[in-house]
């Protein structure tokens, strides 16, 4: 995809070829989110508020973006702003209904509940931090640059994330017996 | 040394950082398996990647766009939320002065009272209808309540097309029915709150005014500002105190959030002074992501309170081999280590 192509046909109204953008980048940005919230509804909305932030930010400038970037910084505060609005609303307990259905598990996806149930346990400014590294492949820079942090800032939450992820499954995993 | 091995097994090193932590680890033996333990989690973790997505999500992410234009198109911006929240604060925060200034101590007893008669609940049943108001859509519930002390609870929660049933049995949690779709949040908001009290593991921090169960009465009342006594009235036969109050954010940790608004209502045995009904609305000031315009997002609930001490049986759906009920599953409910601390922290407050 030609991103600079499709943001200049965006500008001049042409809304269908945003869904290119959409195409490319909903799998990232919907994991990510997944990620963020720990849950299995929230992400729906949130990915699509996303790419309609983005939307409206394309026609509200005329400078070159870097679009996964902005995406991706999009996504993040949609996430940690539903969960401040969650932490009010809600309550966060029931993770095994969070989870996915236990009738459809395989060894495979099992472990996978269990990887994503440790990242769970990780705070989020950190899980986000080992989200976009680990399972989105981006470097530290392009971490930080959509955290608005510096790489040092991003390399210590990475460092420590990563112990409190580990700590996390292997407790999961040493104390299950389902 | 841990950040410098951690970026070390990330490839995120420079030449000479990358230098010094090879040569380190070459002689250390913990630095060594500490790196295979980092090359583990670059393993696992990427294998996440592969997580599905749903299938209708291009599609629903260029309605809403559609739609947005469609909207802007026939209301250019009419009021910047730029505009409305410096007024939203500074109304706010005259709200919570005036509201600490006009403290009425008249109920204050009659509280208290409340307070220690909820506390020593053995055992009721709820009926609660909650209905959550978001972005021009209602979703509403209705959840019947069963509790039976120390550990025993049983919750149905009814939407217009849905329910799911939830059993507590001391430590083990059982589900019946689809708990996962889209108007499902403030059905998490009713019941929550709840399983977390019996569990012992309540997560106070996370406080609504919702789901009026023991713990959260309990919040509710000893957090409550501005009170104020109404007429009595009478209760399924039973005669009791009226009284109307706001919440004080400050003291459930909700200080933070600046433009949110709440109105308590309860309706307390003149007998034994238990909680015989409660209304509970709260509303927090959203931006609309259509309209990008602040609205108000507002969640009512009303619960009516019966059979207050008196024997109620609760069964775990297991078979009498001890095998689980068709259609019923076991969920895991484990909180970590930390948020166990942080509850135990907030309790002890």
């Amino acid at each position: 995809m030609d991103e600079a192509w499709v943001i200049n046909q965006v500008r001049t109204g042409k809304t269908d070829v945003f869904g290119e953008i959409v195409e490319e980048y909903q799998p990232v940005i919907f994991r990510h989110v997944l990620r963020m919230t720990g849950d299995l509804e929230a992400p729906h909305d949130l990915t699509q508020d996303t790419f309609l932030k983005a939307y409206q930010s394309i026609l509200k400038t005329d400078s070159e973006v870097s679009l996964k970037a902005w995406l991706y910084r999009i996504a993040t505060n949609n996430a940690l702003k539903y969960h401040r609005r969650r932490r009010l609303l809600t309550f966060v307990l029931f993770r095994g209904t969070e989870k996915l259905p236990a009738t459809k598990a395989t060894p495979n996806t099992d472990e996978k509940i269990a990887m994503e149930d440790a990242l769970l346990h990780v705070p989020p400014e950190r899980r986000v931090c080992l989200a976009l590294h680990f399972v989105e492949g981006l470097r530290y820079r392009e971490i930080a640059e959509i955290l608005g942090v510096n790489e040092d800032a991003v390399r210590k939450r990475v460092a420590k994330g990563r112990q409190e992820f580990r700590k996390a499954y292997d407790s999961r995993a040493g104390g299950d017996t389902s | 040394m841990q950040d410098l091995l951690s970026a070390y097994a990330d490839g995120e090193l420079a030449r000479t950082q990358r230098e010094f932590a090879e040569r380190h680890a070459a002689d250390c033996s913990p630095c060594q398996a500490m790196l295979a333990d980092y090359k583990r989690d670059r393993h696992q973790l990427a294998s996440l990647r592969s997580t599905p997505i749903p299938s209708d999500l291009k599609q629903a992410a260029m309605s809403k766009i559609k739609a947005a234009q469609a909207l802007n198109r026939l209301f250019p911006r009419l009021v910047s939320p730029a505009l409305v929240r410096p007024a939203l604060i500074v109304a706010s925060v005259l709200i919570a002065v005036i509201a600490i200034g006009i403290l009425q101590l008249s109920g204050a007893g009659t509280i208290e009272k409340a307070e220690a008669a909820t506390a020593a609940l053995r055992s009721y049943r709820a009926i609660e209808s909650v209905t959550v108001t978001k972005y021009g859509e209602i979703f509403q519930s209705e959840m019947e309540i069963e509790y039976s002390a120390p550990d025993r609870f049983r919750v149905i929660v009814s939407e217009p097309d849905d329910a799911v049933e939830f059993i507590g049995i001391g430590d083990g949690r059982y589900v019946r029915g689809d708990s996962r779709k889209s108007a499902y949040i403030h059905v998490r908001a009713g019941v929550g709150k709840f399983l977390d009290e019996i569990s012992g593991q309540a997560k106070s921090d996370d406080t609504t005014g919702l789901a009026m169960s023991k713990a959260n009465t309990l919040e509710i009342l000893g957090s409550l500002l501005d009170l104020e006594q109404l007429p009595d009235d009478m209760i399924d036969g039973h005669d009791t105190l009226r009284y109307q109050g706001t919440i004080d954010w400050g003291k459930i940790g909700r200080e933070s959030i600046a433009n949110k608004r709440s109105k308590v209502e309860l309706w307390i045995d003149k007998v034994d002074y238990t909680i015989r009904q409660a209304k509970v609305e709260i509303a927090v000031l959203e931006e609309n992501p259509v309209s990008q315009a602040g609205e108000w997002l507002t969640i009512s609930s009303h619960v009516k309170y019966f059979d207050l001490n008196q024997p109620i049986e609760i069964k775990p759906p297991v078979t009498s081999s001890g095998e689980i009920e068709p259609g019923w599953s076991l969920v895991d409910t484990n909180l970590s280590e930390l948020e166990k601390r942080k509850h135990d922290d907030i309790r002890k407050r």
